[in-house]
């Protein structure tokens, strides 16, 4: 049969596009969630949603810069919130009223209990103490994992509150024998007036404060905390800035550099990293995590591996095996890191601490209980090796 | 003219339509509860998406008509299109899905809505058009006889199809598999009226195959929704149970959600522990559903009786057959409705403990109203206790969750003179007849039973601060209790969810009520009294379903049949009325109107005063009979409607946006909101104002 022109067009195209049409779907196959990783769940301003007038919660924001008209721009965290008069930041939490930043969130916290300091975790902090925990509505991250979301993407007005100004929380909390008071649940940098006048009124009567965070508080508010609280745990949610574009609606440096300012400043650091299968998984991603600590903290910044489970909107995935948060610890510690735990995984040898000069187990971790703590005024009990942390 | 065969052959080409849009509806509704939410709200909005896309087509249909006269070819062409594009839009939806959201990320009402028009309503909207194009076909002169036919063989097609999927099809062949067998059906009862044209005919199977190989394509590349390896995947009666492995972990998804995770003793010691110690010796258990290590932990009372219900014979088999359940000693596996079973069963027991997921469905909902708490109690040994675990408290209760919380407390304390309730992995609430202590760790270890996660973190977890909170948080006054009848927990489970995506079906809900006020005031009174026949049939279908399930179980063949009742009473309805003349027709609607009133009434009011017999009975025959006078009018009705395709069109289509918003009210508003007793009674309020509008019309 002879092939004219049109017939030979004709076929030509039908097998280019059966050929596109393959090759497309392989790319895609091969290009799982691309388009969605492009997103970005930073979120935005609340447009026009801010009260008319600052209730009995609101305090004027320490860190804001005013600029011409009523507009204000946030300075508490990274996210540089430019508000006009009338909006509410992205965190939910800070209004411009009237020309002037407020913070809403100024002693109604919408939660509070009891903890173990384990719970948080801080593991080389006053082992087997207790923490009281506040944490009021708002955060600046959008995580999509987040186990305190009824809190933490709610404003201070929308959830049930208690009325406990800094002198009332830190007598709570001597009341109940906490020796310190942990700011944590939602995110603390959006309360920050709240929790540096407590940790401020805490810390004079010898109560520990513990700044449990995202890390995305700029440099300026950070030193000032760091002056008044003891201890902080950050959680550093990937080690590359797609992944926290996309699943924090964050971004890696600026937690990096709050890494680097809380162990400058002499406060207790332990880092926490939530391993999400096919998110935060990666090995590369993890050694590269290792090499920036050793590299910028040292070996000694105790550092915690926990285990997923499905929670909020990242509901339809699996949970992390055990093995691989065991395998986490394991690398990190070859890597150099001396204190590396794997958490939400039960009962465990990886939550346990061995001294990283002798390897004789020091403190052994029941869950919440310790029935071996062999770290004796900061020292190995056996080898004398000084241990990391804050024991008394 | 057509000729005498060319009606029969139109007559089987609907016939096999039917058939196949009804399995293609199937498998699309399972496809997409996969890959999104399987609540009753994304069902009913499947549903509703896929009514009103075919009555836009329907209506739609004659304006095509202007430009493409339904000549047989271009008939061919369309159901060639409608055996197409099912094999795409299962493609499709295995591979767009993980595109577009992040892998494990649940997709929230919006995206949910987006993904399901842009997947099924052009396939809708082509099944719209192509009904008043086949009726053209039968009859060059529309007549309340001719479409009420092409009606019957459609809903014939549909019956016959939706009763072999649930009993035959979905056991045996996969969900690609069964959209292209019905496609083949399809298009074998369209072969007569292929063109003539030799090109065109090899063009119009070159189409097919492509398509057919593209689907088969996109499936095979399609991503995995999940992290580690699907070892096994089958479909059951209850949804797609796959079986993902990851190192040494095992996960059970049903329907894309994790509901067994292999390496979590935390769920299964507080589902266990809690209650038992609670319990003086608890010899005699009894697991509706399971969580990995329950039975273990469950072994260490050395129990008499072990129990394990399991509705689903499909899952149970996989945890088994998969060692993700560890058969132990004396283990019952009994796969039956907990309802029918307990109902059946006049064995006592020491606990009884749920441990699966909250109710999404009607069907779910049915483990935790009052009536089945009650059913409960009366099958505890004396200081028995009852336990579910309920998720959401990690450190506050929002306002949904404060409100699920409460109706849980006071729908359990309407039951149980005790009610605890212990935070942890889940929130554990116990029904007793005693006042439960709280120092668990404490008995357990006075008993010797020894745990990995409990007594070791009991303290973090159960603090007073916690315990005073909930305790707190569930004293609201007037709290909604969950009953049978009235299943405001599955309204409220709905709540959470648009709360976690920050949404409200708000601005979903503005363009369908500005389409259906529309849709009223341009409605003739032919189409005004289809739309409302639209609207009884599926509200009877969704009332039948769930009060059936409410009183016998959720037995899959029964509500099988049950909803192939509906579509038989439509059967017969449409074919009396295709013998009505067009003088007789607006009496018969008429009369029709005041038995669908006169029968919805006395539904609502038999509702809950006779025995489960007698009730049987009036759920069968008022199924049956509502959706014999609803397929009555549809004859007469278009009688009523203008004369020509627009008339046809335009009653094909109020039929469809009827039903479609059957779905929505019914499902979403009236049931959760409302009860059964006030859907029942909205259908007789619907149909008034459609005997109003009829009779005010002359």
């Amino acid at each position: 049969m002879a092939v004219d022109r049109r017939r030979f067009i004709k076929g030509s195209a039908l097998i280019v596009s059966s050929l596109a049409l393959g090759g497309g779907v392989i790319w895609l196959g091969n290009n799982r969630g691309r388009f969605s990783r492009l997103s970005d769940i930073t979120g935005h301003v609340f447009r026009g949603q801010a009260p008319d007038t600052p209730g009995p919660f609101a305090r004027e924001a320490m860190f804001y810069e005013k600029t011409p008209g009523a507009t204000v721009v946030c300075a508490h965290c990274r996210h540089a919130c430019r508000l006009a008069a009338g909006d509410m930041g992205l965190c939910r939490n800070r209004a411009n009223i009237g020309g002037v930043l407020y913070s809403l969130a100024y002693g109604n916290p919408c939660s509070f209990n009891l903890d173990p300091v384990e719970k948080k975790p801080l593991f080389h902090y006053r082992p087997g103490t207790s923490a009281f925990s506040i944490a009021t509505a708002g955060c600046n991250f959008r995580c999509l994992n987040c186990q305190n979301w009824e809190i933490s993407q709610k404003r201070p007005d929308e959830v049930r509150h208690r009325e406990m100004f800094p002198a009332a929380v830190v007598e709570e909390a001597r009341k109940r024998g906490a020796a310190s008071i942990a700011y944590t649940y939602s995110e603390p940098a959006t309360f920050y007036e709240y929790m540096l006048d407590t940790a401020a009124l805490a810390k004079e009567r010898g109560i520990g404060g513990l700044f449990i965070s995202n890390g995305y508080l700029n440099p300026e508010p950070l030193v000032g905390l760091c002056r008044v609280i003891t201890a902080a745990n950050i959680n550093l949610k990937a080690f590359d800035e797609t992944t926290y574009r996309s699943l924090d609606g964050g971004g890696l440096a600026p937690v990096l550099e709050t890494l680097r300012i809380i162990h400058r400043e002499g406060v207790h650091l332990e880092v926490t990293s939530l391993v999400i299968p096919g998110y935060t998984d990666k090995v590369e991603d993890l050694k590269r995590m290792c090499a920036w600590i050793l590299a910028n903290l040292g070996p000694d910044v105790p550092l915690h591996f926990l285990r997923f489970f499905p929670r909020y909107r990242l509901d339809r995935l699996e949970a992390t095996p055990v093995s691989t948060i065991e395998s986490f610890r394991e690398i990190a510690m070859a890597q150099g890191i001396h204190y590396a735990y794997v958490g939400n995984a039960g009962i465990t040898p990886g939550a346990d601490t061995f001294c990283h000069n002798c390897g004789k187990l020091l403190i052994e971790r029941r869950g919440y209980l310790l029935p071996v703590m062999d770290v004796i005024a900061g020292h190995c009990k056996y080898c004398r090796a000084v241990i990391p942390g804050l024991w008394g | 003219m057509p000729r005498a065969d060319e009606a029969l052959r139109v007559k089987r080409l609907l016939f096999a339509a039917g058939a196949a849009t009804v399995l293609v509806q199937l498998v699309m509704v399972r496809e997409l509860l996969v890959r999104f939410s399987g609540n009753e709200f994304v069902i009913a909005v499947i549903f509703f998406i896929w009514l009103v896309s075919g009555a836009i087509g329907a209506f739609a249909a004659p304006r095509l008509g202007r430009f493409f006269s339904a000549t047989g070819e271009r008939l061919w062409w369309l159901a060639l299109l409608l055996v197409i594009l099912p094999q795409l839009m299962v493609g499709a939806v295995a591979i767009l899905a993980p595109i577009l959201t992040l892998p494990g990320v649940s997709a929230g009402f919006y995206p949910t809505l987006f993904f399901v028009i842009l997947l099924i309503s052009p396939y809708c909207f082509a099944i719209g058009v192509f009904f008043p194009w086949a009726l053209a076909r039968y009859a060059p002169r529309v007549s309340g006889r001719g479409a009420a036919r092409i009606y019957l063989a459609d809903t014939g097609g549909g019956v016959i199809a939706s009763l072999l999927f649930v009993l035959l099809l979905v056991r045996f062949f996969s969900s690609f598999t069964v959209v292209v067998g019905g496609g083949f059906v399809f298009f074998l009862a369209a072969l007569p009226f292929m063109p003539q044209h030799r090109r065109a005919r090899a063009a119009g199977l070159f189409f097919l195959c492509l398509a057919i190989a593209a689907a088969a394509l996109l499936r095979f590349f399609a991503p995995s929704p999940y992290n580690g390896r699907i070892v096994s995947a089958r479909d059951s009666r209850f949804g797609r149970i796959e079986v993902v492995k990851k190192a040494e972990q095992s996960t059970v998804m049903t329907n894309g959600r994790p509901v067994f995770i292999s390496q979590t003793p935390a769920l299964a010691e507080e589902l266990v522990h809690y209650p038992a110690s609670l319990v003086a010796s608890p010899r005699r258990m009894l697991f509706i559903g399971a969580v990995a290590g329950i039975f273990v932990e469950a072994a260490k009372y050395r129990p008499r009786t072990l129990d394990y219900l399991e509705i689903d014979p499909d899952l149970s088999r996989v945890l088994l057959a998969g060692g993700l359940v560890v058969p132990v000693s004396g283990l019952r596996v009994i796969n039956r409705d907990p309802r029918l079973f307990l109902a059946g069963s006049g064995d006592k027991y020491d606990m009884i403990v749920i441990a699966r997921g909250e109710p999404e469905t009607f069907g779910d909902n049915r483990l935790f109203t009052r009536e089945f708490m009650a059913l409960v109690r009366a099958h505890l040994a004396p200081g028995g206790v009852f336990a579910f675990g309920v998720d959401g408290f990690e450190n506050y209760l929002g306002p949904a969750s404060r409100q699920r919380f409460a109706c849980y407390y006071a729908t359990m304390r309407s039951v149980f003179p005790e009610v605890a309730m212990i935070p942890g992995r889940k929130t554990i609430f116990i029904g007793s007849s005693r006042r439960p202590r709280l120092d668990i760790p404490g008995i357990l270890r006075s008993r010797g039973i020894v745990t990995s996660y409990l007594a070791p973190f009991f303290r973090g977890e159960v603090t007073p601060e916690r315990l005073r909170y909930l305790e707190d948080a569930v004293r609201v006054r007037n709290a909604s209790l969950n009953l049978d009848l009235h299943p405001a927990i599955v309204r409220m489970v709905l709540d959470h969810w648009f709360e976690r995506f920050a949404g409200s079906p708000f601005w979903f809900a503005v363009p369908v009520c500005v389409f259906f006020l529309l849709l009223l005031l341009r409605a003739s009174p032919g189409e005004y009294t289809l739309l409302t026949a639209g609207f009884t049939s599926m509200a009877v279908e969704t009332v039948a379903v769930f009060a059936f399930a409410v009183f016998h179980g959720y037995i899959f063949e029964q509500i099988g049949i049950l909803i192939s009742l509906a579509l038989a009473g439509i059967f017969v309805g449409l074919r009396f009325g295709a013998g009505v003349r067009d003088k007789e027709s607006r009496g018969v609607i008429l009369a029709a109107d005041a038995a669908i009133i006169v029968l919805a009434l006395l539904w609502a009011v038999s509702l809950g005063r006779f025995n489960d017999g007698i009730t049987t009975v009036i759920i069968l025959f008022m199924t049956f009979t509502l959706s014999l006078a609803s397929g009555l009018q549809f004859g007469p009705a278009i009688n009523l409607s203008p004369d020509g395709p627009n008339g046809a069109a335009g009653a094909f289509g109020a039929d469809l946006a009827g039903a479609g918003a059957g779905v929505l009210l019914i499902a979403l508003v009236i049931l959760p909101g409302y009860g059964l007793a006030a859907a029942v009674a909205s259908i007789a309020i619907i149909k008034a104002t459609g005997m109003v509008r009829v009779f005010s019309a002359g």
